[in-house]
């Protein structure tokens, strides 16, 4: 079976980390830099660095702080936020990025995905996806949850695989930092609809959230207010993970 | 919940993991701790004592509190080595009256200088409240501050050498005696599993605020010092348990009987599992048991016991009891209350949010634990100790 992943999703904006509560009401927690360093100690799966406010940012201050970033990070990282282009793509992989995540980009501009993944290969490229529970429906929003556009989340599961994306990351701007657990029938949805791996994120608050999400088929668990709230660490969530069954990786 | 067979430390016990025989990691650790060859460590000590001897104004900077650990640790450094420390202490604000008596008993008896540091308590309380509503652990400044302040001073003094005492494979899996390895203190340890995460910038940007500015400099002490700096010193950061097999039992009775070191009451803990006198040092330590037993369902007792039983010198049988009779709310929690300003709703609302699966903390409980002898002495503020309604309500945003 394949090593299951516990990815810390760092949420930036301009120098520092955030986190949120369904998609607003940031709160810092620390400095991306020194986060790294934390997660590197700690011999996280892999980080996701999502640029929420990529206005705030700005594109040259992400690089600059990406390239320090990488100076630090042993693990593989991502990094998304208002991506459209492929040389945008060129520029953050140059600065260290192993990974990109596409989510508005997907939507807006959707050949951006299969440029993307024609250059640098389909492993770099995570299809994002924010989803809204309407009814029995997935409504996906764009733009930070901001947005509300007309797809639904399995067809834009299929899409986005067709594009060519390595791997979907789906997010529940409902459950977003209220760490009350993933949503597991959206993220049973992406599962049915793709063969790629999904990562789950959005509202895991202890470890048995991770489980759960884990059992109901995502590849990889992702998790900020896992980690920046209550004291707990990816060494203590792999201890958990592997007390109930799943490989994850040893250190 | 499930347990390890032997110890009986449960599966929300950090890092735990079982085996097929039900038997935890670190029970499996220690039992490596009787293979390796601990001759062959100790000619390692050896050599590096030697390479430091005599290098600087002092042979070495010895982290101290006064607790049974770091006790032993000086005095097995002046005695077996004849080495001339720095001794250093970062006081967390905490400190136990029988533990300063301790403290002063053992440099005046060995012959030591001695450095105490205190760091700003108006800043302590605030990162207290904000390391707690985070990690539901205030003791960020301690954690920080008594890893990070010595090697402050050690490249204050230009002293390469800082040794440390108990290995962290004694009581948890992030290091294994398995792997035969020697523990640094550097900054990947102290990142990975003692600033809980949180470094003193990130500290910094958390609780600064335009309406309540925080100066930088208050977090010097917190800092990790660059690396360029302990290169520059060429230190060399070590655990003395890594080159001898540390004994909790056995160190104590030496110091006990060598210095006149006294034991004392640990707040919820039976007197008679703790003759070792672990945690004796800090009378905050009654409510991090609380915490701990709100969260994950065991505390001290359980802690105290399975050392006992991986050292032969308890049966599970015996540790039973201890184990199934822990829990009790602590009197110091008001004391703790006071310094936060929240009460003990706000305190419960937020443990309650980090509760560690699949335990299940009954909050309906109220037996107390006997109320320690030394608590009138302390340091209080906000009313505590006076009655319930005079204490003061300060509005928290609980996360
Ligand atoms: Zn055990
Ligand atoms: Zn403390």
């Amino acid at each position: 079976m394949l090593k299951r992943r516990i990815i810390p999703v760092l949420l930036l904006r301009g120098d520092r980390v955030v986190k949120g509560k369904q998609f607003t009401d940031y709160r810092d927690t620390g400095n991306p830099v020194m986060a790294t360093r934390v997660y590197n100690a700690q011999a996280a799966d892999e980080l996701l660095f999502l640029d929420i406010e990529a206005t705030v940012t700005g594109r040259s201050r992400l690089a600059e702080i990406l390239s320090r970033v990488s100076e630090e990070a042993f693990m593989p990282f991502a990094v998304g936020g208002g991506i459209r282009t492929k040389a945008e793509v060129r520029a953050l992989i140059a600065a260290g990025a192993d990974k990109v995540v596409i989510t508005t980009g997907a939507v807006e501009r959707p050949e951006v995905v299969s440029e993307v993944a024609e250059t640098f290969g389909s492993q770099c490229v995570i299809a994002g996806i924010d989803v809204r529970r309407e009814g029995n429906r997935y409504a996906v929003y764009v733009r930070s949850g901001r947005v509300r556009t007309e797809l639904e989340l399995q067809d834009h599961v299929r899409k986005l695989d067709e594009l060519g994306a390595g791997e979907i990351l789906v997010n529940s701007i409902d459950q977003d930092g209220m760490m009350g657990g993933y949503d597991l029938d959206m993220l049973a949805r992406a599962v049915e609809a793709t063969n790629k791996p999904v990562i789950v994120c959005g509202g895991a608050g202890n470890f048995r959230h991770l489980e759960e999400g884990l059992r109901a088929g995502a590849h990889a668990v992702a998790c900020a207010s896992l980690f920046h709230f209550g004291d707990n660490n990816p060494p203590r969530a792999r201890a958990y993970l592997k007390n109930v069954g799943f490989p994850v990786k040893t250190v | 919940m499930r347990r390890c067979r032997r110890c009986h430390l449960p599966e929300t016990y950090e890092t735990i993991e079982f085996d097929e025989d039900g038997v935890c990691n670190i029970c499996r650790s220690t039992e490596h701790k009787k293979v390796i060859d601990w001759g062959a460590r100790k000619e390692l000590l050896d050599a590096l004592v030697a390479k430091y001897r005599d290098k600087s104004d002092y042979d070495c900077i010895v982290p101290f509190s006064g607790g049974k650990d770091s006790t032993f640790q000086l005095y097995y450094l002046m005695k077996e080595y004849k080495l001339k420390p720095l001794v250093v202490r970062f006081n967390h604000g905490f400190m136990r009256p029988t533990v300063r008596q301790n403290a002063e008993r053992t440099l005046k008896a060995l012959g030591a200088d001695f450095l105490e540091f205190t760091p700003n308590w108006k800043l302590v309380k605030r990162v207290m409240l904000e390391a707690f509503k985070r990690k539901t652990d205030f003791c960020w400044h301690c954690h920080s501050g008594i890893y990070t302040y010595p090697l402050q001073v050690a490249i204050r003094y230009n002293v390469p050498l800082i040794f440390w005492g108990e290995p962290l494979a004694e009581i948890s899996h992030y290091y294994d005696y398995l792997n035969d390895e020697i523990e640094y203190e550097d900054e990947a340890k102290f990142n990975m599993c003692r600033n809980l995460g949180i470094t003193a910038e990130d500290m910094h940007g958390m609780i600064n605020s335009p309406e309540d500015p925080v100066d930088r400099r208050d977090f010097i002490p917190y800092t990790y010092p660059a690396l360029k700096e302990l290169k520059r010193i060429q230190y060399c950061s070590v655990c003395l348990g890594s080159f001898i097999p540390w004994d909790y039992t056995k160190n104590s009775e030496i110091i006990k009987r060598e210095l006149g070191w006294e034991t004392d009451e640990l707040e919820g803990v039976p007197s008679e599992i703790n003759g070792h006198g672990e945690k004796i040092e800090c009378f905050m330590q009654g409510p991090r048991d609380y915490i701990k037993y709100m969260k994950r369902g065991y505390s001290r007792s359980t802690q105290i016991t399975a050392f006992h039983v991986r050292n032969g010198r308890m049966t599970p049988e015996q540790a039973l009891p201890y184990v199934m009779n822990e829990g009790k709310r602590p009197p110091s929690l008001d004391v703790l209350l006071g310094y936060l300003g929240i009460s003990e709703d706000e305190f419960n609302t937020i443990v309650r949010a980090t509760e560690v699966s699949p335990y299940h903390h009954d909050y309906s409980r109220t037996d107390e634990a006997p109320r320690l002898w030394d608590q009138d002495l302390w340091h209080k503020e906000g009313g505590a100790g006076d009655d319930e309604a005079s204490r003061p309500r300060v509005f928290l945003k609980v996360v």
